[in-house]
Formats: structure tokens, sequence, C-alpha cells
């Protein structure tokens, strides 16, 4: 049987999307003029995943500018900040925890919602996870870190459950941030308990930026079915950890470095595969690139995908 | 006690005109204007920066490290033999740096910040320091291709940096400081005798009427090494009292024969300080006395928002004031 394949998350958005948020931002055109172009963009995406063959699918993220500040936009008791540098000329705005933190209504359910209705296949539901969202935020509020965390991990159950209720088959909690604070990964596994206490979905979490030896196994103990890892853009060198830890739970295996415009080859894509599957069970893979890849070009996404689901076809 | 910044100032800030660096970059990286044109402007912002932290009332300020991108890139890019290349975390922060490759022997051929030194001078009438990174920072940063070896590493950069120390004070610069997180953020992989011997190095390039030395640490415990700093050569230690409130402790046991330097303003987060950090100052000042005492955010203030890096300023120098009983 052949490997299932998925992708981790954010697609590139289409020109007319790109120039409408622009618009947005500038206060030219309001919500109901961007929404719908945010919905075509999705149906356009979703298409794509299908005709190339993907098993289970994402929204590609149309609605979403950062996966942390989107959340802080629809939760209460954040703010957001001026803008931040995040390396050389890039800059940002921050989510501010300025207040205790609660849900006042569910942040990614109608688009949930609206997504699985488009397909057959499943679509994952995606939220940011409880210590990332920490971590990528100035804390006004909270009295220390965990505090923050814990918080967000309870407002962010709530959403989990929300859309297990509305059907998801998959929902993934990303954690990006695990890896900067290996100090840390005690908090991160006490969050997403709280996160995925009693949900019946099956659960992954997308780990990325990696120095992963300083968390392998630790990561192990993290309470999700499926830890989802960047691996090809590290040359996998993740391998002979697990050959010496056995990777216990079910692995999102990267096999296509997000980070560059060039095109992986069918055999290079394979070549990683057949190394996932020595140290791996097959039964435990999903296939999928190394992280969301939004920073790529429309045709550089659809021509990655596209070599990922033909390479695990053809092995 | 003397106020002073610990490394950058946000190079944008939330206004149109505060914003014309970031434009100005883009638009020189699309080849719309000329390096020189963007030369001017980083310019005109170090001189508007350096007057922002004047305006605050603190006493020594920085250039702000406006043409800066990283804490490493500049000064390693100008040294020979290193290659700048991509992107990696920068410590335990939310932002990156483009980490220096080397590639073949490390070779100091000129001044890299005299000359922003002597500009900056002509923008303030107050002392302007000049901040580096240390070269057990930059050794651990770096990826090594050509020494094989971190205590050669370590030294290639103590050499070049000895010489670039050199060539400030002989221009002039009152206070150079050097930057070494790796020591308390790596503490159990550096090793201390190659920390020594380089960190002697540099400071040997201090002549008696040069200016002072400062060694300042941040974003970790101090605790493992903080007999190794006091024993060393230079004039002001800088500890992280934000990220590591034991450094309370460390002082009351044993003071330091050299000033200190207290970061007690956190710089990586938008919180206001309230009065408990006003006590944290008066507890620091009547341990060390307030002679001996500089007061500073914990590191360089790029984390923050333009906006709150000013008010937190200004909240120091307002601390420092009541601190000192109000006759500063």
């Amino acid at each position: 049987m052949k490997l299932p394949t998925t992708s981790v998350g954010s697609f590139p958005k289409p020109d007319y999307l790109k120039q409408a948020r622009r618009e947005y931002l500038r206060g030219e055109i309001d919500v109901s003029e961007l929404k719908p172009l945010e919905e075509k963009a999705t149906v356009e995406w979703i298409k794509i995943q299908e005709d190339i063959g993907i098993d289970i699918l994402v929204d590609g993220e149309m609605y979403r500018g950062d996966m942390a500040t989107y959340f802080a936009e629809n939760l209460s008791g954040f703010q957001i900040s001026g803008l931040v540098r995040s390396y050389g000329n890039r800059y940002y705005r921050k989510p501010v925890i300025t207040g205790k933190i609660l849900r006042p209504k569910p942040v990614t359910l109608d688009w949930f919602k609206f997504t699985q209705g488009l397909t057959s296949r499943p679509v994952k539901g995606m939220v940011t996870g409880p210590y990332t969202m920490m971590d990528w935020s100035f804390n006004e509020y909270y009295d220390s870190r965990e505090d923050a965390a814990i918080a967000l991990a309870e407002v962010l159950h709530k959403e989990v459950v929300d859309l297990e209720r509305a059907g998801a088959k998959y929902i993934q909690i990303d954690e990006p941030a695990i890896s900067v604070r290996p100090c840390e990964i005690d908090l991160a596994i006490k969050a997403m308990a709280i996160v995925t206490d009693g949900v019946k979905a099956k659960t992954i979490t997308h780990i990325c930026y990696g120095d992963f030896a300083k968390i392998y196994p630790e990561i192990l103990e993290i309470p999700v079915d499926m830890i989802d890892l960047e691996l090809s853009n590290s040359a996998l060198d993740m391998l002979p950890l697990m050959k010496k830890y056995p990777f216990t739970k079910e692995i999102g295996f990267g096999v296509i470095d997000v980070h560059t415009h060039v095109i992986e080859t069918k055999e290079v894509v394979k070549e990683r595969i057949r190394q996932a599957l020595e140290v791996i069970p097959r039964e435990k893979i999903y296939i999928d690139p190394d992280c969301g890849l939004k920073t790529r070009t429309v045709d550089e996404t659809i021509a990655k995908l596209k070599v990922m689901v033909e390479a695990v076809q053809e092995l | 006690m003397i106020t002073t910044v610990a490394g950058s100032y946000p190079r944008i800030g939330d206004t149109e005109q505060e914003q014309r660096l970031r434009r100005a970059i883009h638009d020189c990286d699309n080849g719309k204007i000329t390096r020189e044109q963007l030369a001017k402007i980083e310019d005109e912002v170090t001189c508007e920066v350096i007057k922002e932290q004047d305006n605050t009332g603190i006493d020594i300020v920085s250039d702000g490290g406006i043409r800066w991108h990283d804490q490493f890139s500049y000064f390693a890019g100008k040294l020979q033999g290193i290659e700048i290349t991509g992107l990696v975390r920068y410590f335990d922060t939310n932002t990156l740096y483009h980490q220096p490759v080397i590639r073949s022997e490390i070779r100091w051929t000129k001044p890299v910040m005299v000359r922003d030194f002597e500009f900056a001078k002509t923008c303030t009438s107050k002392p302007v320091k000049v901040i580096l990174p240390g070269p057990v920072t930059l050794a651990a940063n770096s990826v090594d291709k050509h020494y094989n070896n971190y205590a050669n590493l370590v030294g290639a950069y103590a050499k070049a940096l000895t010489q670039e120390v050199a060539a400030l004070f002989k221009a002039g610069c009152p206070l150079i400081q050097i930057d070494e997180p790796s020591l308390v953020y790596d503490s159990e992989i550096v090793s201390l005798d190659v920390c020594e011997w380089a960190l002697k190095e540099i400071a040997g390039a201090r002549t008696s009427d040069a200016g002072k030395l400062a060694l300042y640490t941040y974003f970790g415990s101090p605790a493992r090494i903080y007999d190794f700093l006091l024993d060393g050569p230079y004039d002001i230690i800088g500890l992280d009292f934000t990220y590591a409130p034991e450094c309370m402790e460390l002082i009351e046991k044993k003071q330091p024969k050299a000033s200190l330097a207290a970061g007690i303003v956190d710089a990586r987060n938008t919180k206001m300080e309230g009065d408990e950090v006003g006590q944290k100052l008066q507890k620091i000042a009547s341990i060390v006395g307030a002679d001996n005492l500089y007061v500073n955010p914990n590191c360089g203030l790029e984390f923050l928002p333009r906006s709150v890096a000013r008010k937190k300023l200004e909240k120091m120098v307002a601390m420092t004031r009541s601190a000192s009983g109000g006759n500063k």
C-alpha cells in the first residue's frame, strides 16, 4: 500500500489575494470584499491538492497572515505590537498578552467547515499550539511563561474539541517553537496534554527550526498521535538518532525542503523515503513537505507537491 | 550611577518617517537607489536614534546598530576569510542572524567600526560607546570550515577583535563593550581556559590612557562562570538581572572589583518595569556602590517596538534618578 501524503499547513497566496490583502490593510476594501477572494483561493488549493493526489488536505491558510498573529487577533486578551525585527530587513507585528486569554468564539471552525465541505477527502484542522503562542508573544499579563502557556492551552483545547465535533479526523497543533528552548520541553508537553485531553481525532504536532538532537527522544512524550518533523532541510541527520531511540509515534516525514526554489527530483525524494523506511515502520509514516510552503511561489509549490506524490506512487 | 544602552536600538518605528530605512534597504536591494544613497539614510537614521536615546536622558549612547542586520554579520562580514551565509536562530529569541562561515584564515585588514564611531560622535555631545560581539560568542555561532579547532577559531576572532579594539581606542572611543552571551547561554560547553586567554588578549589592546573596556553577558545565568568574570581584566562586567535573578545573590556573596553594569530592564518583553525594579536597583546600588554602577537594559533593544524601547529607557532613567536620591 502506498504511503499516505499530506501537507504541513500553509500554501502561497495567489497574486490577486496578496493584492486584496494589501488593499484591506490600507483600508481600501472591507472584509466583505476580501473574504470571497480568500474562499476562491481556498477552493483552488483544494482542487490542486485533489488533482495532484494528496490524501489528507489542508486549507492552505489563505485567511491567515502569520500563524501566531492570526490566533492572537481572534482571541481576547491579546493586542498586536508595533513592528519588531524578525531578521535583516524583515519586520512583523508581534502578539502582546495584555489580559486574561479567552476565546469569545471559535477561531478556525468556520474555515474548517467551509473547506471540508469542498472535498470528500479529510481536511486537517489547524491550530497554533499553546507553547508557540506563548513563546512568540510578549507577555504583559501572566506572571510566568508557564501560566501563559497553560491559559492558552485551556482555550485552544476548546478549539480542538469544536473541530473534532465538526468532523475533523486529523487535528494538527503546531509547535514550531518547541525546539528552541530544550529546557522547557516539559512545559510544552504539559500544555499539549491539556489541548489534546480526551480528543479522539488523530492529533499531530508539527515541529521545525530544530536542533532536534537536543529534544529527542523527549519529544516522543508529547501527548499527540503523530509528530511532523522538518527533516530534509537538515539532510536527514535525525535518522541515526531514531535508530538508537526508536520513533514510537506516527511520523509526518518531511521530504521536501521548503526553503529552496530548487524542485527536488523524484529520485531524491524516493531516496529520502527509503531512508525513512529503514528506521521507521511503514505503517507509521506519512509523507509531507518539511514545513508550510507559503514562502515558495504557487508554481514551485505545485511542482514540489507533484514530485512528492509521484515519488510515493512509484515506490 | 551611569545610565546607558546595552546594544541595538530599534531601526524602525511606527511612523512613515521612522520606516524610511526599511524602504531604503528594500529599494537598494532592488537597485532603485545606490549603496551611497542608502548609506546617507543610514547616517540620518543613526543620528535620529542617537538623539532619541539622548532625549531619554541616558548618559552614554550607542549608534544603535542601525547599519547592522544582526549581531554578528556586520563585524564578521568585514573580516577576511569569512563568508556570511544562511539564516540561523539567534539564541532562544524569535529572531534570526546570517551565519558566518570560516573559509580561510581570519584576517582583520582595516577598522570596521571607527568610521561609524566617528560619525556617531557628531550626532551628540554625550559619550558614544561601541559594542562588538566577543570571540567566544562569534566562534559559538559560526561554522568553522577552516581551523577545525575550537581554540584556534576563538583565538583567530580574538586577534581580529584586539586589532579592532586598539583602532577604536586610538580613535578616542571612551567605552568599548564586548558582548559574550555565549559565556552564560552555553556555559556548560565553553572552555574557560580558551575564553580566559582570548578575553585577556583583547584587554591587552588597552593602553593606560585608553577608554574603558566592558564585558557583557546576557540571556543566561552567570553563576557557573561568576568567579571567572570577576577575575578578568575588564573595567566593567555586565550581568543580566532580568533573565538571571540570581545575579543579586552572586553580587551579595562576592562584589566585583570591576564596575557592575546591571541589566535591569527587560529588552525582550514589552511589559513596563514597575516599582519592584526600582527597588532592585537600590539594592544593587547598596551592594556595589552607586559610583561603581552602570544601569542598562539586559541586551539590545531591537526586540522591542521603538516606542516601547524609548519608554523603557525613560523609565530606567527615572528609576535611576529616584534610586540615587533624585539629586542626579
